[in-house]
């Protein structure tokens, strides 16, 4: 259970969040909202890179930035680049490395999303729909428990749209909470999800149960 | 906790080795400067160590060394910083660490090493000059200990100063010079907090190459050692110097300024070329070559000083050769410059040492 109390949080003069209360069961939980009305930010402080003003978030009891939090988050968002001037290989060991999985976990993914011709290039010269699938693979190898998404579908072929939805799945059926943050409509992708979440300007917070 | 710091450390090193990838076109020719700096030509550089040590100068005689043992801290500072990575890409690393904590403590430690080099260099002339008994020597020790916090605790590492460095250039040998220093640091500081908000970065595009150029710690690094070498060049100009030595001073010097300003001129380049698409979309072809062309406007002030300092003609060649090797599109000019370069030593340097 995902519970977040009493949310402030602001970007200089610009208040994104007050007061801002949340709890969601695991599933596959759509958040959607208008360009700025903070979808992105909400994602990367439950993820602990950004910290809030004020207020409280917890994951199976366990506070946002403490160790055993961090272990069970992760997170795939175009404000959160893979070092550009890496090679995809270079990266994805390094995450392996970090977060102690095996390195085939992630191979698996890669070669999915049709990235193992790509091994030896250089981040920084992938095509957007490959940074895309660089980053959803980073972020789905982990088997994390909380699963941040932001525009996972953007940008991407048929045939990885297919895998990323099947994947999405997949963390579904083993108990995973998957907030997958989009402008776009659930209706239009393969997925089946729990809970529509609407944010409006000011951080207010509309929840329609699927 | 140990894998993430070790990765985080290789991350620093690796972007150290880029910050001063520009130079790396031009390593032989720094080998070469090098070898002969060994063999003592650059004799201000041995003196800053020995003056500097020296507890028999005063504040006065000192202070040309406490000048350039400033300036090459303010060079230092923040020219290899973990804060020139994109944000995205300081989120993407934040996110692998095991806990915020863990977060913290690596970016702390980071900023701490990207400052050792300077504070290798300076606090063993602190501690010399606080145990060598003269009272000014002391008083030095103290100030420069006291701009060196200054730096560390209320500078990010991409915003040191500007006008302090001019200051240093400008400042009379006063016994409390370090007053002055850090109250303009501490000004600026304000001042560049108050343009961060303001959207100067906007509008025309000589105000959005001012925005770079001002933000990015190694034309800061570059300029100073452009400065530095000009200064060099002058002091081996007023020494009394046989015929020959001075025509291979004056070569040494021509190149290795050419040379920085090609250096200069490629980082706006690679600058532009990093958002190559961009521009090609939203100038016209003028506006490009304009854009192209901006990054010389550095080199005018420098011009000035070198057709002051040094003879005219000299002055030209140097001009003409950093502007040849800044549009020259391939290498191919540099390496005849270089051989150049190695002839014009093989001519000139029994002469000297004769």
């Amino acid at each position: 259970m995902l519970s977040i109390q009493n949310l402030w949080f602001a970007f200089g003069q610009q208040q994104l969040f007050s007061n801002l209360e949340l709890q969601l069961a695991p599933g596959l939980h759509w958040l959607s909202g208008a360009n700025g009305s903070g979808k992105s930010s909400l994602l990367r402080i439950i993820a602990g890179l950004d910290k809030a003003q004020q207020g409280s978030i917890k994951f199976h009891q366990h506070q946002v930035g403490a160790a055993p939090y961090q272990q069970l988050v992760a997170i795939s968002a175009d404000a959160v680049a893979p070092l550009q001037d890496n090679t995809v290989l270079g990266v994805l060991q390094l995450v392996a490395r970090c977060r102690g999985i095996a390195l085939d976990h992630f191979m698996l993914h890669a070669r999915a999303f049709a990235l193992d011709p790509l091994m030896q290039q250089k981040v920084a010269l992938l095509s957007l729909g490959q940074q895309k699938k660089l980053s959803l693979t980073l972020a789905l190898a982990t088997q994390a428990q909380l699963l941040m998404l932001d525009e996972p579908f953007n940008a991407l072929d048929p045939e990885a749209l297919s895998y990323c939805c099947a994947a999405l799945m997949q963390a579904q059926q083993r108990g995973a909470l998957v907030l997958i943050a989009s402008h776009l409509s659930p209706q239009k992708f393969a997925v089946q999800i729990n809970q529509h979440l609407e944010l409006k300007a000011g951080g207010h917070l509309s929840i329609t149960a699927l | 906790m140990g894998t993430y710091l070790l990765l985080r450390y290789k991350l620093f090193k690796q972007q150290a080795s880029d910050a001063f990838a520009p130079l790396k076109q031009f390593s032989f020719m720094l080998l070469l400067v090098a070898g002969h700096a060994l063999l003592g030509l650059w004799a201000p550089l041995v003196l800053l160590g020995f003056q500097l040590f020296n507890p028999e100068l005063s504040t006065t005689e000192r202070w040309p060394y406490l000048q350039m043992l400033l300036v090459i801290m303010f060079c230092w500072q923040g020219s290899v910083a973990w804060q020139q990575k994109p944000v995205a890409e300081q989120y993407f690393v934040e996110s692998l660490a095991p806990s915020a904590k863990v977060a913290w403590l690596s970016n702390k430690l980071m900023a701490l090493l990207n400052q050792l080099p300077f504070w290798f260099f300076t606090l063993p002339v602190f501690i010399y000059l606080l145990l060598s008994s003269k009272s000014m020597a002391w008083l030095d020790a103290i100030q420069l200990l006291l701009v060196l916090l200054v730096l560390c605790w209320f500078f990010k590492t991409r915003q040191t100063s500007w006008l302090a460095l001019l200051v240093v250039f400008v400042l009379p040998a006063a016994s409390f010079w370090s007053v002055a220093l850090v109250v303009v640091m501490l000004i600026e500081r304000e001042v560049l907090a108050y343009l961060s908000r303001a959207s100067y970065a906007a509008g025309r595009l000589i105000r959005y190459w001012l925005f770079w150029f001002f933000g990015e710690q190694k034309n800061k690094a570059m300029l100073l050692l452009i400065i530095f070498v000009l200064a060099l060049w002058h002091y081996w100009l007023v020494q009394q110097l046989k015929a020959e030595a001075l025509l291979f001073i004056n070569s040494v010097f021509i190149w290795i300024l050419a040379l920085l300003c090609y250096a200069q001129q490629k980082l706006w380049q690679q600058h532009l070329a990093s958002q190559h698409y961009f521009w090609q979309s939203c100038c016209t072809s003028r506006q490009r070559l304009s854009l192209k062309l901006m990054n010389v406007l550095p080199l005018l002030p420098g011009s000035l000083v070198a057709l002051l300092l040094f003879d005219s003609f000299t002055a030209f060649l140097t001009l003409l050769l950093a502007a040849l090797l800044s549009f020259w599109s391939t290498l191919r000019l540099l390496s005849v410059a270089i051989c150049c370069f190695i002839v014009v030593l093989l001519l000139n340097g029994q002469g000297i040492w004769a």
